[in-house]
């Protein structure tokens, strides 16, 4: 059984300092949501209000639309899976996995094919009777989500899971996450300060900074029409160009933009637009440096409104020296308030 | 806090502060006998040990024992970590357990084996025995807390400073101590703590003067005294001193 | 500059002293525990006659159980008088009284050892303040004899191996990760759950440490049982001062060391294997 979990007009103040202002969040049952943010941003903090590890200064908690913000930890519906995975290390897999369930007071029995199970579901099948300092980082963090999803609870927590694992592996574990979550349908609160895994994984993602929601929404959204500029900025490159609006277009040292805003504004277009033309004319360029990564190439434009980057498959990188023309599509170009 | 916390947390505060405080309480008795009835306030004890030339003397014996041979502990050891941190010694692992060894002995043992030791080679005792029992007891302690601390940071310092033309010496001197200097003050710390107070080998090695635990000991012979409970409160009230002031001068700065 | 030689030299004074003044006198008094005294002078016979008389006089294997037997106490009530102490400092009380509370926990420790044990006797003493308050509140008639018994040895000792485990095993109790404890109650378990299954587990290596080290120092302790224990049942340590003051039997008192010795060595051994068998 999975619900939905909610924060409402959530504030969290420690000793003079905010680490959440206000904050209103309402996750969906079975819903992947991804909480995105640079360190301090206040997303662990909600976490652990979400898990009942803190208590908010103000505001209200919900699973399921009841009250649980003065639930405990051991009674909430919530099992969070903690960043050092926090397996007890003298007990076996078998037994860390299975704690839960002697907690609830399960037999013996029972507990112990739900926990061979769960073991079996995260891949790790006969490694029961092992002990954790025995295995890697990464199998390490499946015995955790055993563990944690083994009571059935109603909301998944995680925070930042795959931290300590290198790239590869990374990868890997992000897409069994989603696998498994597809395939139990609790609902999981996952998070992150890697905007790739946060895309990778998420239904929903939700940009945090400094105490409050910045963006909110499907990662093709957020991505491409991103709310703020701080969102725009998170999560990925972007290129961000002055200029000043007078209601029904914005002139840059690029030429003029499209947009109804007004005042001193931010332009901000993805690299991967400025050279894949558009019906909105950019002026010229030229080519100062093209670094190759693999899947594409990172150019580096001297503009008249400074030092701007684009990104092409290799196949179309320009030659350093020549000028080239911009251009981008007018919906992909968002403009800002200063 | 739950109320049986509070409560147990109380009573384990009395039973650990109740001989402290009989001890204080009852050095101010007007009366012969340091036990209740509490008659009225005198500070006429403390001006006995003051005036008790034996008392004092044995007071800056235990003093010079201690800041001796914990010197002596501290530089041995000093100089024995840096030699098996950063050099390749045959049998090193059998010089670490052999320096750590005396740990694992019991003072009263240890005290014993020199006394016998100093007997067969018609050595006298006196506060330099005592003193050396102290070092015995003290470096691998000293040796212990040093090694620990030499990390990779000074070896690169140490390395650096070679490459630029250092000695040894030079290098010990002024680039290994001033980097492991509170470990270095830790373990000569430790080591005065442990001297100070030592009571079985100041008592087996000393023969005329004695350290203050020693005299101490033989205060006791003539039964119950206000005068002893004066000189332990002011050992006391001294040690609490020293730590408060190392607390807020040493500890604090680190933080 | 960076040769073998500068390093042995920098060894070399450590190591001869530990030779010159450990290693030398144990094997001087293995040496000597083999000899004899007899008629007041002490003869090299190299037999194992001083073992032989430990094992037959009463007095001697009386004195090793006597040791035995209050160190077994006091290690025990100590643990389980220190643990609960270190847990509420650790756990419960808050956060900017914890060193504080701490550090009164421990505070007597810098009362002279010896002072320490004379202060015991002032407050168990027929005239002390433990008799006067039960006289005076009526619950006895005549002051106890307290002091000059185990029963004061064991509190004296208790005293202060308490202080010494509630420091170990608050410092073990406070370097277990916080999501250990956050994990357990997430999963369900109450306090006591968190405590019995998780914590007391982990922290059980330490307590042995500090047991051990309990052990260790008070088997050889010579101070307490003399100022607070009586002359009715004597320790190994106070029978090895009487052999070395009264009769200056060297070779007895030797002997008598290394069987000391031998005990310490066999509770090593079994608590290091305990360790490694309990090793996360």
């Amino acid at each position: 059984m999975t619900s939905s979990i909610a924060v409402e007009n959530v504030t969290m103040c420690f000793d003079g300092f905010d680490a959440l202002r206000d904050v209103s969040l309402e996750v969906g049952s079975g819903e992947y949501a991804v909480l995105l943010g640079p360190s301090g941003c206040g997303k662990s903090t909600l976490l652990s209000i979400l898990g009942g590890f803190l208590a908010p200064t103000k505001g209200v908690v919900r699973l399921g639309g009841s009250d649980v913000t003065r639930v405990p930890p051991a009674k909430r519906a919530t099992t969070t899976m903690f960043q050092d995975y926090a397996l007890f290390p003298h007990m076996t897999l078998a037994e860390n996995v299975a704690f839960g369930l002697r907690m609830r007071g399960i037999s013996a029995d029972i507990r112990r094919k739900r926990a061979a199970e769960m073991l079996a579901l995260v891949g790790l099948p006969d490694d029961g009777a092992k002990k954790p300092h025995e295995l890697s980082g990464g199998q390490r963090q499946r015995v955790a989500l055993a563990r944690a999803l083994v009571v059935e609870p109603e909301a998944l927590l995680l925070d930042e899971p795959l931290g300590a694992l290198d790239l590869k592996l990374r990868r890997a574990m992000q897409d069994e996450l989603k696998q498994i979550q597809q395939r139990i349908g609790t609902t999981f609160v996952h998070v992150t300060h890697d905007q790739e895994e946060a895309m990778a994984i998420a239904d929903t993602i939700v940009v945090m900074n400094a105490g409050q929601i910045e963006d909110r929404g499907a990662p093709e959204r957020v991505y491409n029409a991103p709310a703020t500029s701080f969102s725009a900025g998170f999560m990925g490159e972007i290129n961000m160009i002055e200029g000043t609006g007078d209601g029904s277009q914005v002139s840059t040292g690029l030429g003029h933009v499209p947009s109804t805003m007004t005042g001193n504004v931010q332009v901000a277009i993805r690299p991967e637009h400025m050279l894949a033309g558009g019906d909105v004319s950019l002026g010229h360029a030229t080519v100062e440096e093209v670094a190759f990564f693999g899947t594409f190439c990172r150019v580096r434009l001297n503009t008249d409104a400074g030092t701007l980057f684009a990104h092409v498959s290799p196949a179309e990188a320009p030659e350093t020296g020549t000028k080239v023309p911009l251009a981008a599509q007018t919906h992909q170009i968002k403009v800002f308030p200063s | 806090m739950r109320a049986l916390s509070w409560l147990y947390l109380a009573a384990a505060y009395g039973f650990i502060f109740l001989p402290v405080i009989v001890l204080v309480t009852f050095s101010f008795q007007d009366g012969r006998l340091p036990v209740p009835p509490f008659k009225g306030v005198t500070l006429r004890w403390y001006a006995e040990i003051f005036a008790d030339d034996r008392l004092m003397s044995a007071l800056l014996n235990s003093l010079v024992v201690a800041l001796g041979s914990s010197l002596v502990a501290v530089t041995l050891g000093f100089l024995a970590a840096f030699a098996l941190a950063r050099y390749v010694l045959p049998g090193s692992a059998w010089m670490r357990g052999l320096i750590a060894a005396p740990l694992t002995v019991s003072y009263l043992v240890i005290g014993l084996g020199l006394l016998m030791l100093f007997n067969q080679i018609g050595l006298p005792r006196s506060l330099w025995t005592v003193g050396i029992g102290h070092v015995v007891i003290n470096l691998p302690l000293c040796f212990a807390i040093i090694y620990a601390s030499m990390g990779a940071q000074q070896d690169a310092a140490e390395r650096a400073a070679r490459d630029l033309g250092a000695s040894t010496s030079q290098v010990l001197i002024l680039v290994t101590a001033p980097m492991l200097a509170p470990s270095i003050f830790a373990a000569f710390f430790l080591s005065v703590t442990f001297s100070w107070d030592e009571f079985i080998i100041a008592f087996l090695l000393a023969r005329f003067e004695v350290t203050l635990p020693v005299e101490i000991w033989n205060m006791l012979r003539s039964g119950l005294n206000p005068k002893t409970n004066a000189i332990g409160s002011v050992v006391f009230l001294i040690s609490i001193a020293l730590v408060i002031a190392l607390e807020f001068t040493v500890f604090r700065r680190r933080k | 500059m960076h040769t073998t030689k500068t390093g042995w030299g920098l060894l070399a004074p450590a190591l001869l002293w530990i030779v010159a003044f450990f290693t030398v006198p144990m094997a001087l008094m293995v040496a000597v525990s083999l000899w004899s005294r007899e008629k007041g002078k002490i003869v090299q016979t190299w037999d194992l006659g001083n073992y032989a008389n430990f094992l037959e006089k009463s007095y001697f294997m009386q004195g090793l159980v006597n040791s035995l037997e209050i160190t077994a106490l006091v290690t025990i009530i100590s643990v389980l008088l220190a643990y609960p102490l270190a847990w509420i400092i650790a756990e419960q009380v808050p956060a900017r009284f914890r060193r504080l509370a701490l550090i009164l926990a421990i505070l007597p420790f810098w009362t002279s050892y010896v002072v320490r044990s004379y202060s015991w006797l002032l407050v168990l003493g027929k005239g002390g303040i433990v008799n006067q308050t039960l006289l005076s509140i009526g619950l006895i008639a005549e002051p106890l004899e307290i002091a000059s018994t185990r029963a004061a040895t064991v509190i004296g000792f208790v005293h202060f191996f308490t202080m010494l485990l509630t420091l170990t095993i608050y410092a073990n109790l406070v370097q277990l990760p916080p999501n250990y404890r956050r994990a357990a109650a997430d999963l369900g378990a109450s306090g006591l759950q968190t405590f019995r299954h998780v914590i007391l587990p982990l922290t059980l290596p330490g307590i042995m440490v500090g047991a051990f080290l309990t052990f260790v120092l008070c088997i050889g302790d010579y101070i307490t049982p003399q100022i607070l224990g009586g002359n009715n049942e004597l320790t190994l340590p106070q029978i090895i001062m009487l052999q070395i003051g009264r009769r200056a039997d060297f070779p007895m008192a030797s002997a008598i060391a290394l069987i000391l010795m031998s005990v310490v060595t066999v509770a090593y051994i079994a608590c290091a294997r305990w360790l490694r068998l309990e090793r996360v």
